[in-house]
Order: C-alpha cells, then structure tokens, then sequence
C-alpha cells in the first residue's frame, strides 16, 4: 500500500525519452487480446494487474497489458511458469514493484512471491502467515499479517514481517493491531492500519513503527475498521475506513459510519477527516489522492463517484458523479491506479467477484480509452517503467 | 420445440404399440386408475443393496447431478434438472427431510442397508393421498422402508462388514421381528470410520500430492415399527439418529510447506422421530395424517493453520416439528379429489447468528385427478405462507403454485405423459441471516417446468425384456437467490436477481436376458442440459451444468456369480456462467465393478452368505466433480453379508 513510494520509484524510473528501443523479453511471445488501439508507450512498457481469484479458489493470475501493441495477455505468470504447481496460488491480496521485482502476497496460500518484472517468472517465494499488504522502504519489504486470526481469535494481535530484499528470508516481526491491512512508510516510521477484520473487534486505531529498531512505537486512534493506507509526496499518511454499521428491526443492514478518508501527520501523530469523501478504493496520484466510493452509502442509495482530493494546501477535494461518465456501467469498483505521466486512470470492476473482471483505461476527462478482460476480481494495478 | 417433442412422442406411440401387437386390446385400458399418474425412475432392493450409500444408488437414475465433494466423509447433494439442489425434495417414507438453514441434504447419510425402493418424481409426484409438502417440491426423491419379508418364519435380519482401501471399515446389522399378526419392527445399526487419505494430481499439474484429513467416523441407528401391507389402514413409525465426526479438507490451492493443509472439523448430531398413519373412513373418503420433530446440531470448528489456539467455533441447532393431515375423496370411478394441510416450525439457534430465526409454514394443496379412457390427468395448486420471526423483526412470504399432469396409455406397454409445475423455495435462513450477508425482502425463488416423456416396455420376448423412455423438458427458473456485493463492496447481500433457462432431454434404454442359469444385461442413459444464466448478456451454462453427460450398466449373473460394471461420463463443465476458458472443468469417465457370490442356503447358521468386491474408478481417473475437491483414485471395498 506503499502507494506514495510506488509512484516515486516509478517517475524515477521512467526517461523522459519515449523513443528508446524495447529491451527484448522472454514474454515477447505471449500474445493476448489487442484491447488498445494507439496506445503510446509513453513512460511505461507494460502494466500489470493482479487478479484476487476467489477465496479458496486458487485462481489469482497475474495479466499485463503491453502498452508497444496494446496486448493485454491473461494469466502472464502460469504461461511463463508452467512447472509452477497450482501456479501464482489462493488469493492475490498486494503487489508492489521495485527495482524490476514484482512482489505479491498471496493471502490464501501464505506466501510472498518475488517475480521478474521484465518476463514474470519466479525468482522466490517466502512463506508469510496470512499476508495481506506490502510496503518496502528499498531495504525491506515489509508485510502485513493477521497472523492466524482469520475467522477465530478475536482479540489476537496482527504482526507485521521483515523480508530481507537480498536473501528473501523473514529477518524480523513486530506485534501491531488486530487484522492489519494497509501499509506505509513516512519518515523512517511504518504505519499499519489495524482493520479488525471479520470480527465485531473494536479496533481503531494506526499502529506506528520504527523501522530502525523495528519495534512498534504506539498507536494513532483514528476511527473503527481502518483499511488503506497511501503516503504522499510530502510524508502524510492517507488512511481509509471500511466504516461501519448494524442489523436494523427488519434485518437490513444499514451504515452507522461512513466508508471515511484521514489524513494523518506524522509531525504531530493527529489525524484530520476529509469531510465528504467515501472510499471503496483509493490511490495515490500525482499531486492528489484518487477514491471512488458510494456518495449515498449512509442513507442507504447508490451514487458512485470519483474524489480527487489534494494533497497540499487545504486538501480540497473534486466530486465527480460517474453515473454520466464512461465509467458508468462498471458494476464493482475494485481497484485503481493513475498513470502519472499522462493522468490516464485505471479502473478494475470485480463484476460479481466470481465471473472474470475487466480492466477498464480512462482519460483524465473519463472518456474510456480502452478495456480489456480479466480474471476473477482483478485488484491491484502496477506500472512498469520502461528501461 | 415441445410440439415438436410431442409430435416425436406421439409417433414413438404409434410405432412402439404397432410393434407390440401381439397385446390383447382388452388389456388396453379401463377407466380406472393405475397407481401413480407420475411416472417416477426407481431403484429396486436388489439394485439398492449393490450401492454404496444412497448417492451411489441415484447416480442409475438420469437428469440429475450429484455433487460429491470427494471422500467417505465428502459432502453429496443431488440437483435435479438444473433447478439447484434447493428445489429437490428429498422424503424418507413419504415425509420431507428439512433443513431451514440451508436446504441442503447430505445424501452420504442415509444407509441403504433397510431401504426398500428410491424413486426420482420429475415435477410433480401424484400419489392420490399425499401432503401439500409433497405437492410443493420442484422435484422429489422418494427413499422408501418397505415391510420386511419374513418368508415362512417371523425373523429376518442381515449383518454386513465392510473393509477396504482408504483406511474404510463398516459394520452394519438389522433385524425386523413380526410384532402380533399385523405388525412388524425392524432396527438398524451401523458404524463407519474412514482415514480417506487418498493421492490426487491437482488439475493441470503432473504432481501427485496427498488429501488429508477427510477421515469420518460416524453411527446410526433407526427403528421403524409398522403394519404389514395389505391391510386397510396402513401405519409406520420411526426415529433415526445419526452421529458423526470429520475432517473437511476444504478446496486444494496453493499452500506454504509450512501450513500445507486444512484442520478444520466438523460434527454432527442428527436425530428424528415421524410417523404416518393412512385409513379410508368410509367407501368413498380416505384420510392420512403425519408428523415429524427434528434436531439436527452442527458444529464447525475452524482451526487456524498457523496458530493453533486461534480456534473459531460455529454452532448450529436446527430443530423444527411438522404435522400434515390430508383427506382424498372419490366422489366417482373417474374422479379424485384430495386436500391436504401441511404446518411446519423451524427453529435456528447459532452462535454465529445475531438472532435465533423461527419459521412458521403452512401449506395448503388442492388436487382433482380425472381418469378417461386411456388417459389420466391431475390438476393441482399449493398455496404456501412462511412467517419468519426474529429479534424484534418479522417478515412474511407467501406463493400460490399450480400443477398439472397428463398420462396417455395407448397400450398397455406404453405411457406418453407430459407436466407442467410451478414450484418454489423459499429464502433458507442461510439466504436470511447470516452475518457477512445480511438481508433485503428476499421472494420466493420460482421454478417454472414443462416436461413430456415417453415410457415403453417392459416388454418381453422369450428370455428378453427391453425397457425405453425419452423425456423433454423446458425450465425457467425466475426470482433466483444470490449473493451480490452491494454498492459498499465491504458489504454483501442477497438479491432475487438470477435467471436460468434449461432445455433437457434425457434417454433410457435397458435390455436383459434370463434363461435358468444365465442371467445377463445392461442399461444406457443419455442427458442433455443446456442450462444457460439468462440474468446478463455475456453468460451461458450455468456452473457445473455439464451439457452431455451419460451412465450406462453391464451385468452378468451365471450361478450365484455376479458382475456388474458401469460407467459415468460427463462432459466438460464450467464453475462460472461466462464459459472463459479460465473457468473450464474437463471431463470425466469412470468406471466402477462388482464382483460378487451369493452361497444360498444354511451356511453357519446364516440363511446366505453374499461375499463381494467393490472396485471404484476402476482406470484410477483424476477427477473434480467440485472445482478443488479430487476425487479418490482406483479404490477397493470388500464386503460380507450374512441374511438370517
């Protein structure tokens, strides 16, 4: 969930030179579906996106799309690994580059695989008890965990683990809040959304660490169900909410609190609400964080819209209803991501979470460029710099 | 395409009865009624008693699909013409096997050891005096305890013991004891223990890896007290309990060597007692009255992999009683009119519920049955009312239904018929409350079914006997319940979105030849079912709805010795309704053998000793009829039965 430190990876990685040759990859051969027409390579040669697969379902893949043909090639990482039993595994949960390594965190099947950027195969994999979301601060990559308390262990602490990025090996762990989510890293310091997970635990709060000594340093009270976490140019922590809610008399289900975004400074620990904003998804932009997220969530309609809010000055944020745009007819908003070279936005639509999902290119005016079929609740979306 | 069907049929009739000339005309018909105007698919004693367990019995029946999650301790449902396994009634001696909180019936439970007859009613079963229940179901599945045959003395009984291969032993004994003149009482027994630790590749890889922890250890016990038939009024009586604990080895995907498997446990404790009383009350009105109280407790233990102490434990008590009274009226030779009242209670108490859901149903039915001729019909219509109380909530759904069912005999080895049926189910309280999903004003799901069919034989020529049927049929299934994330994606719930079409045809075909020392045979079964997800554009077959699938019987039978071989195909299916490759599951054929001996006679001290061989999936085929679930590889039962 790194985000912040994702995008600054990326535009340091990316030439302003758009006419440089293509390094030759084993994957040249896989050939997919041409969904883009006239698509310029631009900054980035391919994008990744991870599909979750369902739960317990062993059917998370990896696909890109090569931005030279507009190719969009399911399933990248079982063609290129076909001696891989059971291929990428249960359930997709993070992925995150660095320096040309996809690292994804396979929650159902306990594990962190490390995978060649350039042609996806397998370079290793670390097993991690139930990991959830990444974060690397260039030294370590850093894993959230619900550490076992999946369905039982209510009140059993989450931890956080440290992979060395030279040997692949778990080199350390800290005790954080109940079911951990979100990552980030600002200042030295990881923060970790403690989510509470699928129990009725009362779990608030923003466990901060020191990555020196790699020991927990407190908790930042925020609201109830934290889940995503987003670091911006100038070191804020950006933290989602699932929100909240309850059974009313007819068995409905109806929201107490809303699906919030805060952000927190580092400087003082305290956090601040931006008022308005409901989140399903979130990432960070350049200059601005992206949500989309139910506008009517709390009095019970739907209203699906697209928040564009600063992240300087005064955190004002853009409301945009995407009823009337292109993005219209996705059904389930799962994941996005901004191309910072041109502002293009990705959306992924999880559909009914058990058919295959698509992927979904948008201009900065949401005029859909391009779209192109997934697999099953496609999520995370990670550019690829060209070299 | 229904004429079409008709006008097949029709011609079938003509053709089939031409060829069976030799048939006396007056044997043609006379305007009574000849038992049931439906015209089931049934599995016999003897054809019982060579099956596994119930499931394994049912696979001889065609345009049903068992799901089998793998292993003795596997889960198994049926789905009856693609409807879902929730509008499937499954009856033990004429009374439904509830289960509020999902609908679902584990056919793995039921022991075949004292059932007389299975029989499989598509759309409706018109038996003249029936309860509303049995008129609601889409489709039922009749399992039947018939009276026991004494032959000359007042005792019959049988012990059986079973070991075979995947660490499986089974003892089972019953008795039945003349009880006066009239009466009779039998008991059953049985034990099962099964490691079921079995080797599979998982699907598309060439590696071999080990399925644990689907052992099973479980107990049953039944008692059933009844008259003998032949008797004006007619009664039965029983309870049943059954016990059992498992390992739910869950889907297979990928895990970390250091937490390779599931540890997840399930136990549960099932018990009920029923009864059904029939007697006619004068010479034209007959009346039946039954009743059933249940309790049937689940626990779920979900044992963490990873830390041993983080233990979730799901608790479910289910438990309900039911009475139905129904009266049938013959006001003439041709005409029957039957009414019946059906009153349900239900009663969900779980630890992982926020409330203890109760349910009241009722039901009421009205049927006509008109015999003319060579034909027989039935009209009839269920008017049903759920009320669901909980916490300080109440919700209240209600569905009328109309069926109608037409027989044509135009020869006495001929039946042409056709149906048309409504049916629901209603919201299960799986649908209602459970705490991820929450709900909205759940309906009724709908299933409307149109079905023809075309029954020939058996007709005999010397040694030989043939039997054929062909059947059609169009369903639509509307209001159909799923699970849908709603617009916070955190949150799911239930919605009456789904849609499914069904267009079926199923074939039957069955010969044999007996002669004193020889008796030989076989039997084919063909199904075609495009079930296509109408709810979206872009869909098709619906999960796990294989297009073609087929099953066929050798047998062979020379001096007591007994081989029996039969086949299971079914054709490539998908686990979701878009068809993508990526959602493609392949193929399967197996095939299963018997070999068995049957010693007549009095053998220390028994009355017959049957000593048989059971070989499963015989070529050891790599299957998942379930997407994650393998099937067991080659695998063998030896078994000894001793009739006293």
């Amino acid at each position: 969930m790194a985000s912040g430190l994702i995008m600054a990876a990326l535009l340091s990685g990316c030439g302003k030179d758009n006419r440089k040759e293509e390094v030759p990859s084993a994957d040249d051969e896989l050939t997919g579906v041409k969904v883009a027409e006239n698509e310029p390579s631009g900054a980035f040669s391919k994008l990744f996106v991870l599909n979750e697969g369902g739960y317990r379902s062993n059917n998370s893949t990896l696909d890109f799309l090569r931005f030279r043909d507009g190719n969009y090639i399911q399933d990248a990482f079982g063609q290129m690994n076909p001696s891989e039993t059971m291929g990428l595994g249960d359930t997709g949960n993070d992925m995150l580059l660095h320096d040309g390594k996809l690292w994804i965190a396979m929650n159902g099947s306990g594990m962190v695989h490390v995978i060649s950027a350039s042609d996806e195969t397998l370079i290793a994999t670390v097993s991690v008890p139930d990991p959830r979301c990444l974060a690397t601060d260039g030294r370590y990559v850093y894993v959230s965990s619900y550490a076992g308390a999946v369905l039982g262990g209510a009140e059993t602490p989450g931890k956080v683990f440290r992979i060395s990025m030279d040997t692949y090996k778990v080199t350390g762990e800290v005790t954080v809040g109940c079911q951990p989510e979100g990552l980030g890293i600002s200042g030295g310091r990881l923060y970790a959304a403690n989510s509470g997970g699928f129990n009725a635990v009362k779990e608030n709060t923003v466990s901060v660490i020191d990555l020196d000594s790699f020991k927990s340093v407190g908790f930042i009270n925020v609201v109830d169900n934290l889940k995503s976490i987003a670091v911006d140019e100038n070191g804020k922590v950006w933290v989602s909410s699932y929100g909240n809610g309850e059974y009313d008399a007819g068995w409905n289900y109806v929201m107490t609190s809303p699906a919030s975004l805060h952000v927190i400074d580092p400087a003082d620990g305290r956090f601040r609400t931006i008022p308005g904003v409901h989140v399903s998804c979130m990432c960070m932009g350049k200059g601005h964080l992206l949500a989309i997220g139910n506008d009517l969530e709390m009095e019970g309609g739907t209203s699906m819209c697209l928040y564009e809010v600063e992240t300087g000055g005064d955190y004002s944020c853009t409301k945009t209803v995407l009823s009337g745009t292109d993005a219209a007819d996705i059904v389930t908003f799962y994941g996005i991501c901004e191309n910072p070279a041109n502002g293009d936005i990705y959306i992924t639509d999880a559909g009914d979470y058990t058919d295959a999902g698509a992927v979904h290119c948008f201009d900065r005016n949401l005029k859909r460029k391009w779209s192109a079929t997934a697999g099953v609740i496609p999520s995370k979306i990670v550019l690829l710099p060209r070299r | 395409m229904l004429s079409g069907g008709v006008i097949i049929s029709a011609f079938l009739s003509v053709s089939l009865c031409n060829a069976a000339d030799t048939l006396k005309s007056s044997e043609i018909s006379s305007a009574r009624f000849k038992g049931n105007i439906s015209m089931p698919q049934t599995v016999l004693k003897e054809d019982i008693a060579r099956s596994g367990d119930v499931a394994d019995a049912i696979r001889r029946f065609s345009g049903l699909q068992i799901r089998d999650y793998g292993g003795a301790g596997g889960l198994r449902t049926v789905n009856v013409r693609s409807l879902g396994s929730a509008h499937t009634g499954v009856f033990i001696d004429g009374i439904q096997v509830m289960n509020a909180q999902n609908m679902q019936v584990d056919l793995g439970r039921f022991s075949t050891d004292m059932l007389s007859e299975i029989s499989l009613h598509n759309g409706q079963k018109t038996d003249f005096l029936q309860s509303a229940s049995e008129y609601a179901a889409g489709s039922s599945l009749y399992l039947e305890h018939g009276a026991p045959d004494f032959g000359s003395g007042s005792f019959a009984g049988s012990a059986t013991l079973k070991g075979g291969t995947l660490a499986t032993g089974e003892v089972s004994a019953h008795g039945s004891f003349k009880a006066g003149k009239t009466a009779y009482i039998s008991s059953g027994l049985g034990f099962l223990r099964s490691g079921s630790r079995y080797r599979f590749k998982p699907r598309g890889y060439d590696t071999t890896m080990v399925r644990r922890n689907g052992d099973i250890t479980s107990g049953r016990m039944e008692i059933i007290a009844g008259n003998m038939p032949g008797r004006i009024s007619e009664w039965k009586v029983s309870a049943y309990a059954y016990g059992s604990e498992r390992g739910l080895p869950g889907p297979v995907y990928k895990r970390a060597d250091e937490w390779p498997m599931s540890s997840d446990r399930q136990m549960d404790r099932n018990l009920y007692i029923q009864g059904r009383w029939k007697r006619p009350v004068s010479e034209r009105v007959s009346v039946m009255v039954s009743g059933k109280a249940w309790r049937d407790r689940l626990r779920y233990t979900d044992i963490s992999e990873i830390a041993a102490t983080d233990t979730a434990v799901y608790d479910y008590d289910n438990s309900g009683i039911y009475f139905s009274a129904a009266v049938l009226f013959k006001p003439a030779s041709w005409l029957r009119l039957s009414a019946a009242a059906d009153y349900r209670y239900s009663h969900l108490v779980s630890n992982r519920l926020q409330t203890s859901p109760r349910r009241h149903e009722s039901l009421e039915s009205f049927s006509a049955a008109f015999v003319f001729g060579n034909f027989d019909a039935s009209l009839s219509a269920v008017a049903a009312r759920m009320r669901d109380i909980f916490g300080n909530g109440e919700a209240v759904r209600s569905a009328v239904t109309p069926s109608a069912v037409l027989r044509f005999r135009p020869c006495r080895k001929m039946v042409v018929g056709g149906f048309a049926k409504e049916s629901f189910r209603m919201p299960t309280f799986n649908d209602i409350y459970y705490v991820t999903t929450g709900v909205k004003a759940l309906r009724p799901e709908r299933a409307r079914q149109v079905g023809i069919s075309a029954a020939y034989g058996p007709f005999t020529d010397g040694p030989w006997d043939t039997e054929a049927a062909v059947e059609g049929y169009y369903n639509l299934v509307t209001d159909k319940i799923i699970a849908v994330p709603t617009a916070n994606q955190f949150r799911w719930t239930m919605y009456n979105i789904g849609r499914v079409r069904i267009l079926g045809a199923d074939l039957r075909a069955s010969v044999s030849y007996s002669s004193e020392d020889i008796s030989s045979g076989g039997c084919l079964r063909y199904s075609f079912q495009k079930a296509r997800d109408i709810s979206a554009p872009g869909k098709g077959q619906i999960p796990y709805i294989p297009l073609h699938s087929g099953s066929g019987e050798l047998f062979f039978e020379f001096r007591g010795w007994r081989a029996d071989l039969s086949a299971q195909l079914t054709g490539e299916r998908f686990t979701a309704s878009s068809n993508l490759p990526q959602f493609r599951l392949g193929s399967w054929f197996t095939m299963d053998l018997r070999l068995a001996k049957e010693l007549k006679g009095s053998i220390l001290g028994t009355d017959g000793i049957v000593i048989a061989m059971d070989i499963r999936n015989l070529t050891g085929k790599n299957y998942e009829i379930v997407r994650g679930y393998p099937m067991p590889g080659c695998n063998a039962v030896f078994s000894v039965k001793a009739e006293f």
